[in-house]
């Protein structure tokens, strides 16, 4: 998937800049000192700059080399790497090492070759899964065993005192003279000299040899605000209250080697040593990490590309039981003789020892992107989308120019995704699996509250003031925005948190857990890289995110939830169950007509992707009638191809409105399957290459700025002339390049690729034909896989009702947990109750199955020893009807039950409440729309009547039309002033769409669409906002069969409605 | 969502509003009733027995008491009826003209309004609203025995409180918290011994009852009512809390001998506020002294400060501030929330025993740029320097305005005195700022 978020600050490895080779310092300008103690902003909350400031500041002063050592992680150090190369410099690979014991102890240790640096992961490594997440316990021991190869520059406490004596005689029994120094700063302070005086008796004593250093933070003095920040967001305090906890002033910046070199005058040979410690480390550097396949996915006696061949050839077998076709044969040929090629079959024989797994669990699964809609993975069981359907070049995901491994991602259903995580920890071990990290880092709106709590600032100023973030990331806030929100916008401290804000842009701030990336390697990883616990109980995860293990090219396989692929395994199980049909997503039979006539006529809530309001409202006017159409629907509605302006010049070619032609046969190619308007990531790519003459190489560092951040795009139009010039170099007129980059640029922030949308769409189109064919088991399945998807359970029951399927109400004496099948109608399930536990349905279940109905409630108690907290909350679903009670009755008797569990098997039980009867005649009576009300406080849902309909009479009188006479041409043609109500389904803004609010509401006759403009929104906010249902007055607007309201007034029906809560999904 | 632009927001203080209540109670029992108790969170009950007729009728009672509230700035809801829980219900749920209950009529009163008048726990009040149960006379219509197996005899109790089937009294909220004593001097006196030894036997009145409640005293108000004019205040603090009669003697006096009695005092009331407690201490054999001690440090600051103005009697706070004329602060001896005592050097590095406010200017010579300081003239004097060590450098705060970096250093003079000198980063202004004495 491509790099969806646009906030996220660009791997330098992403820039593809070009390497220059290290500098070889001629030896006039030699700098006497080289700086190794170094922290990035990768020591979270301490360091001041990112690794590739330090490396251009670096480079401006002269260095050759820097030393990176953050404290106790190797997070930042492939960003260090590739900052370096970029750089001209050398990355000097290091960490900083705290002890927790002995307490006191603190050493910046550098690896001299590839072997210590798996010593030293594997301490990281150690210490870390010993403690709780972000944490990490290091003793003196962990280090003296790992001390292999490692060179150490311990690091004195600011007030070094007479205890520090024997730590550092501790050290010296673990490193040598050569290889252990003491580090000496002159930082400016009172007590500099004293304190080298002091530093320089310690070494003499100990033999250790000083070290200059200047123990730096940041790149530049300015950034000292900035650094203070951090450590009073990292303290929990604020800068006014900090105080010593701040430095005096600002010289832990990183100095020019002549600066240094003038403060050490004195002491020549602590300048000589920091040179001579560069010199050590000469012998690593991250380049040397060879990612290697794991081997075991092979069986002995057999290369992976033996096995690889046998397995393709043995599932073909399977996909295809009247033969090969020839198509698919060469094909397959094509795409073995590449991965040999490559030596990538280790990676495809991975992902499919993962896939066999879930399949051999009954996990339904599916693979996208990159490589996984070829041939081979189609026959490996991968993917189900047949290579016959769908054209596309297996070389766009596997190239031979890129030497990095292919990209495949599984979705797995989401409910059962830990088992198949579990499993790859269980297989491979920890030492060689673990999840790839996220680094999280501040942008918007955590920038602002953090800094703006550290400045000082009152909680409600802070959120006031990141309610202009809007403003803020187009670069200035107006002063009358500030003015609104009851700020000064001349006052200083507001402009240094906004200052400071926007610096603190794209700072890491902690590592979390990437969503499914995995990484296996052959050997131990934690000797590539240390390995952390996760927040997640049984999670390890790397310290390196997705862009890190890009840059070291290693393989990672992405295990994703997805929700949709639960739907369908429950729907294919009550299929199965029900009317004896045995579904996968392969046999699902291919291109049905009524299929697509339901899709044309956007009937597709609760299926995958199209169920969107975007997407239904394109559906008419795309009117897919294939599988391919289906690919296009699911890529074109989105961000990219909105914002590139490629949709409706796509709707008027296929409406056949516009005429198009190519300029060339090879554009045709690349372009002929989308009628001439880009609407795939990779078709960008390939038009780079065969109209601009890029390299596939350059056409991939395309794809990577394209995915980059928009605001510091400045890449993608260096890219920009390339391509314009190759084109107009081609021959291709300047307009045609120009439209063409424009398109490119719309991909920038969301494009979306074919292989994916390939993948996507098959999962389409069997949850539409299961949504036509099956819709009782269909809906069923989809309620039984919440939460997922855009609608609620009521709306998913309203539309089966719609479908004439029956649904049954919630019931102790029918219902299981989940919902069923009873002859055709979906009975509804106890998972629907609100606050009951699956432990607590399952009793009742149980008790059923062993002792057949529950005559009473007393009975059930008896039977399934549950406590009154359920029983009431089944009672308030009114789940006792079929023992004659409605919900007031059976709360009334379940509140006369003591609230412990009724004793099992107790035949003495007699102590039910003898008044019952007497008593339930003086209940006051409740009415219809008090039932509806509870119904829908309990359950979500009800099936006794819509809420709506209680106030038509009121609605009425104030003319307000029903959602489905606006649906009708008629009474509402275009243009027509209408009013509207309804409960609100969704309220979504979509990024794209300028501030526009799109809301479903619902009444007792279906379903209207609004279009809410901002300034409406802004006028109508807490309406807008809030309102479970409300009234919209507009004018209609139609779109072929389209129709929306577009809203002028909003007034709330809460009142009306109350107690009313459709449970509305809000979507930013 | 409030949280506009013209909406002031502001966290909720429990303690503020307990004490505001406090006082309203205390304000309203010298008007209506003496008879108030506070009703936490916002109510005020008043026992109104006898009361009425000085309002022509609970009517007039009703208005004086909104009329009145309101003039403070609040938004009264008032009721009054012959039971506790009614007049809360009424007060809270009727409308304004229900909200006088005659006497018998609690029934009728109460079955329109919501369950939730009858002071239930929230959790009761949704159980009845789950049957369908929302207003009163729902609850009235249920036979009473199928009530406490549901919902608690809570429910029950409430309904007969209500009704007045069960007593409820008014307490008197603000008379039991009041610890003061009072001597008449019937015909009034001017004579000042009398006045005199009247107060000392009222402060070890005083201090005896302060002693039964375990308490002490931070404030003692002394009231003397006069025969001709207004009554007189003397209002006296102290720093810790104390129910030492002599020393409170002590702090009295110098003010007492100041007293106008004009035509003589007829009336002495000592009032004890800040009431906090103060446990009995068994002396141990270690602490003793020092506590002793630190008694006679307190006793000899609240000497100070009642003859010199509380706020002129200062102490210093070290305050952590890399900027050394921030360092510290001076603050009133009775701020003394912390009691640590003073520090007298900062742990940042060498500060002088003395600093210079505002730093004082000097020219500088240098034997070579940027080399060692050699002379020093300050205040018209050449000083030859010996020894000079640093630059120590220390950055501005920058968030508090734009000021220049400071390099300091520590100089001596040929005659041995020890200065503290600083250059300001980018200009050759040299400054002394301080000395070590």
């Amino acid at each position: 998937m491509p790099d969806s978020d646009p906030k996220a600050r660009v791997h330098p490895f992403k820039l593809g800049a070009k390497e220059r080779p290290p500098s070889v310092p001629s030896s006039s300008s030699s700098p006497d000192f080289v700086e190794l103690v170094t922290r990035s902003n990768y020591t979270f909350l301490t360091g001041a700059s990112h690794p590739e400031e330090l490396f251009t500041e670096g480079a401006a002063h002269g260095y050759g080399a820097l030393g990176i050592a953050d404290t106790n992680t190797l997070a930042g150090i492939v960003r260090a790497h590739c900052a370096a190369k970029d750089a001209g410099m050398r990355c000097i690979v290091g960490s900083r090492l705290i002890l927790a014991d002995p307490a006191g102890i603190e050493i910046a240790v550098y690896p001299t070759d590839r072997a210590a640096y798996g010593q030293l992961c594997r301490l990281l490594t150690a210490g870390k899964r010993r403690a709780p997440k972000g944490k990490c316990h290091l003793t003196l021991d962990d280090v003296a065993q790992h001390a292999t190869g490692l060179v150490a520059i311990a690091i004195p406490p600011s007030v070094v005192k007479a205890e520090y004596e024997p730590s550092l005689h501790l050290l010296r029994d673990i490193f040598d003279h050569d290889r252990l120094s003491l580090a000496a700063s002159i930082v400016l302070g009172a007590t500099d000299a004293e304190r080298l005086d002091i530093l320089e008796a310690l070494s003499r004593r100990t033999g250790t040899p000083l070290v200059a250093t200047n123990d730096v933070l940041y790149q530049v003095p300015q950034r000292r605000p900035l650094q203070d920040v951090v450590t009073c967001i990292r303290l929990g305090t604020t800068i006014q209250a900090a105080g010593y906890a701040l430095h005096a002033n600002a010289e832990r910046h990183l100095k020019p080697p002549e600066e240094v070199a003038r403060l050490f005058r004195a002491r020549p040979q602590a300048l000589a040593r920091s040179l001579a410690i560069a010199q050590q480390t000469n012998g690593f550097t991250l380049d040397q990490l060879r990612y290697e396949y794991p081997d075991e996915v092979c069986p002995e006696g057999l290369t992976p590309d033996q096995y690889l061949r046998a397995l393709t050839e043995e599932g073909a077998r399977e996909r295809y039981p009247d033969g090969l076709p020839d198509l698919i044969r060469e094909k397959i040929e094509h795409e073995l003789a590449l991965i040999a090629d490559l030596r990538y079959a280790p990676y495809f024989l991975t992902v499919h020892d993962i896939v066999r797994f879930a399949r051999s669990r009954g996990i339904l699964c599916q693979g996208r992107g990159a490589a996984a809609n070829s041939a081979v993975c189609y026959c490996l069981g991968v993917t189900s989308v047949d290579p016959g359907r769908i054209n596309l070049l297996f070389e766009r995901f596997v190239s031979r120019e890129r030497n990095e491994p292919p990209d495949i991602d599984i979705d797995f259903e989401h409910e059962r995704r830990e088992e198949v995580l579990q499993y790859i920890y269980g297989k491979y071990g920890r030492e060689r699996a673990a999840l790839t990290a996220e680094v999280i880092s501040y942008r918007g709106k955590s920038a602002i509250r953090d800094v703006g709590k550290a400045m000082g600032l009152s909680l409600d100023c802070v959120d006031n003031l990141a309610k202009t973030l809007g403003w803020w990331e187009k670069g200035e806030i107006p002063a009358d925005r500030l003015r609104e929100l009851g700020l000064d916008p001349n006052d200083r401290t507001l402009r240094l948190v906004l200052l400071l804000a926007d610096q603190i842009q794209g700072f890491p701030r902690h590592l979390s857990q990437h969503v499914g990336g995995f990484v296996i390697t052959r050997g131990p990883l934690c000797e590539s890289v240390p390995i952390e616990n996760a927040a997640m109980d049984d999670r390890t995860i790397i310290e390196w995110d997705k862009d890190d293990i890009d840059a070291m090219g290693m393989l990672k396989v992405d295990c994703l939830g997805l929700g949709m692929l639960t739907c369908i395994r429950k729907c294919f199980e009550l299929v199965k169950h029900h009317h004896g049909h045995d579904l996968t997503l392969a046999n699902v039979p291919q291109e049905d007509p009524a299929v697509y006539d339901m899709i044309c006529r956007a009937d597709t809530i609760g299926v995958f992707q199209i169920e969107s309001r975007a997407q239904m409202s394109m559906l008419p006017r795309l009117k897919p009638r294939t599988f391919y159409d289906l690919v296009i629907e699911v890529a074109i509605v989105r961000p990219g191809p909105i914002q590139g302006n490629m949709v409706h010049p796509y709707l008027r070619r296929r409406n056949r409105e516009e005429k198009f032609s190519f300029p060339s046969p090879e554009v045709e190619k690349v372009l002929g399957r989308t009628l001439g308007v880009p609407l795939f990531q990779e078709q960008a790519m390939a038009m780079a290459i065969v109209a601009g003459g890029f390299s596939p190489g350059d056409a991939d560092k395309l794809r990577r700025a394209m995915a980059a951040w928009k605001r510091k795009g400045d890449l993608i139009f260096r890219f920009g002339k390339q391509l314009i010039d190759g084109m107009l170099k081609n021959g291709y007129t300047r307009e045609f390049a120009e439209r063409c980059f424009e398109q490119i640029k719309g991909f920038s922030e969301y494009g979306f690729p074919e292989s994916h949308a390939a993948s996507f769409a098959l999962l389409v189109y069997v949850s539409c034909w299961l949504k036509h064919h099956y819709p009782a088991a269909f809906a069923a399945a989809l309620i039984n896989s919440q939460p997922m998807g855009f609608y609620a359970p009521a709306q998913i029951v309203r539309d089966a009702k719609e479908h004439g399927v029956a649904v049954r109400e919630i019931e102790v004496n029918h219902s299981g947990w989940d919902c069923t099948l009873e002859d055709g109608a979906i009975r509804l399930g106890m998972r629907l109750v609100n606050g009951l536990a699956e432990a607590d349905a399952d009793l009742i279940t149980q008790a059923r199955a062993l002792g057949g109905r529950f005559a009473t409630i007393d009975d059930l108690r008896r039977r399934t020893g549950l406590h009154t907290r359920p029983l009431r909350r089944l009672a308030r679903a009114d789940a006792f009807a079929s023992m004659g009670l409605d919900r007031q009755h059976a709360l009334w008797s379940i509140q006369a039950l003591d609230d412990t569990p009724a004793p099992v098997f107790d035949d003495a039980f007699e102590h039910a409440p003898q008044d019952d009867h007497a008593s339930q005649a003086l209940l006051p009576f409740i009415s219809e729309p008090q039932r509806v009300r509870h119904d829908y406080a309990a359950t979500g849902l009800s099936l006794k009547a819509h809420p709506m309909s209680f106030v038509r009479d009121a609605l009425n009188v104030r003319r307000v039309s029903t959602a489905r006479s606006i649906q009708d041409q008629a009474a509402a043609p275009n243009g027509r002033r209408v009013s509207v109500a309804g409960l609100v389904l969704v309220r979504q803004r979509p990024a794209t769409a300028s501030g526009i609010v799109f809301y479903t509401i619902e009444d007792e006759t279906g379903i209207a669409n609004l279009i809410v403009k901002p300034d409406v929104y802004e006028r109508h906010r807490g309406v807008a906002k809030l309102s479970a249902s409300l009234c919209a007055w507009g004018r209609v607007e139609r779109s072929g069969t389209v129709v929306h309201v577009l809203v002028s007034k909003l007034a709330s029906l809460d009142e009306l409605n109350e107690g009313v809560r459709s449970k509305s999904r809000d979507f930013h | 969502m409030l949280a506009d632009a013209h909406i002031h927001v502001q966290e909720h203080d429990e303690h503020a509003d307990a004490h505001g209540l406090l006082a309203l109670a205390r304000w309203a029992s010298k008007r209506w009733s003496p008879t108030v108790s506070v009703d936490p969170p916002d109510g005020l009950l008043m026992d109104i027995t006898g009361c009425a007729h000085l309002f022509n009728g609970e009517h007039g009672l009703l208005a004086s008491v909104e009329a009145g509230v309101a003039r403070l700035g609040l938004t009264p809801r008032a009721g009054i009826a012959s039971t506790v829980g009614t007049a809360w219900a009424v007060a809270r749920f009727a409308d304004r003209e229900d909200a006088l209950v005659p006497r018998g009529s609690e029934r009728a009163a109460l079955a329109h309004l919501p369950t939730a008048a009858l002071r239930l726990e929230p959790e009761t009040t949704e159980a009845l609203a789950e049957v369908g149960i929302e207003r009163v006379g729902q609850v009235f219509d249920l036979p009473r025995n199928a009530l406490p197996a549901r919902y608690g005899t809570d429910l029950i109790r409430r309904l007969d409180q209500a009704l007045g089937l069960v007593p409820e009294i008014v307490d008197r909220t603000c008379e039991s918290l009041a610890i003061q004593a009072s001597r008449e001097l019937p015909g009034g006196t001017t004579h000042l011994e009398t006045i005199e030894l009247v107060i000392t036997m009222l402060l070890v009145e005083i201090a005896a009852s302060l002693a039964s409640h375990e308490s002490g005293l931070r404030r003692l108000d002394a009231v003397f009512d006069r025969l001709d004019a207004e009554s007189q205040h003397i209002t006296i603090q102290v720093s810790r809390p104390t129910r030492d009669d002599r020393h409170l003697w002590s702090l009295l006096r110098p003010k007492v001998e100041r007293l106008n009695m004009g035509f003589g005092v007829e009336r002495v009331t000592l009032r004890v506020g800040g009431i906090t407690r103060l446990v009995h201490r068994q002396g141990s054999f270690a602490g003793e002294r020092a506590r002793e001690h630190n008694g006679e440090l307190a006793a000899m600051l609240d000497t100070l400060a009642s003859r010199l103005g509380r706020t002129n009697v200062l102490r210093t706070e070290l305050v952590q501030s890399h900027r050394p004329e921030r360092a510290f602060r001076l603050v009133p001896i009775d701020d003394a929330s912390g009691t640590a005592p003073p520090l007298f050097f900062s742990p940042v590095g060498p500060r002088p025993s003395r600093l210079l406010d505002p730093p004082c200017p000097a020219q500088i010579l240098t034997l070579t740029p940027d080399g060692p300081v050699s002379r020093v003239r300050w205040r018209g004097h050449d000083h030859t320097i010996h020894t000079s060590i640093g630059p120590e450098r220390l950055a501005p705060e920058w968030w508090k305005g734009r000021e220049p970096t400071r390099d300091y250093f520590r100089v001596q003079t040929e005659d041995g005195r020890w200065l503290w000198l600083f250059r300001e980063a980018c200009s050759t202004r040299w400054f002394v700022h301080g000395e070590w004495c």
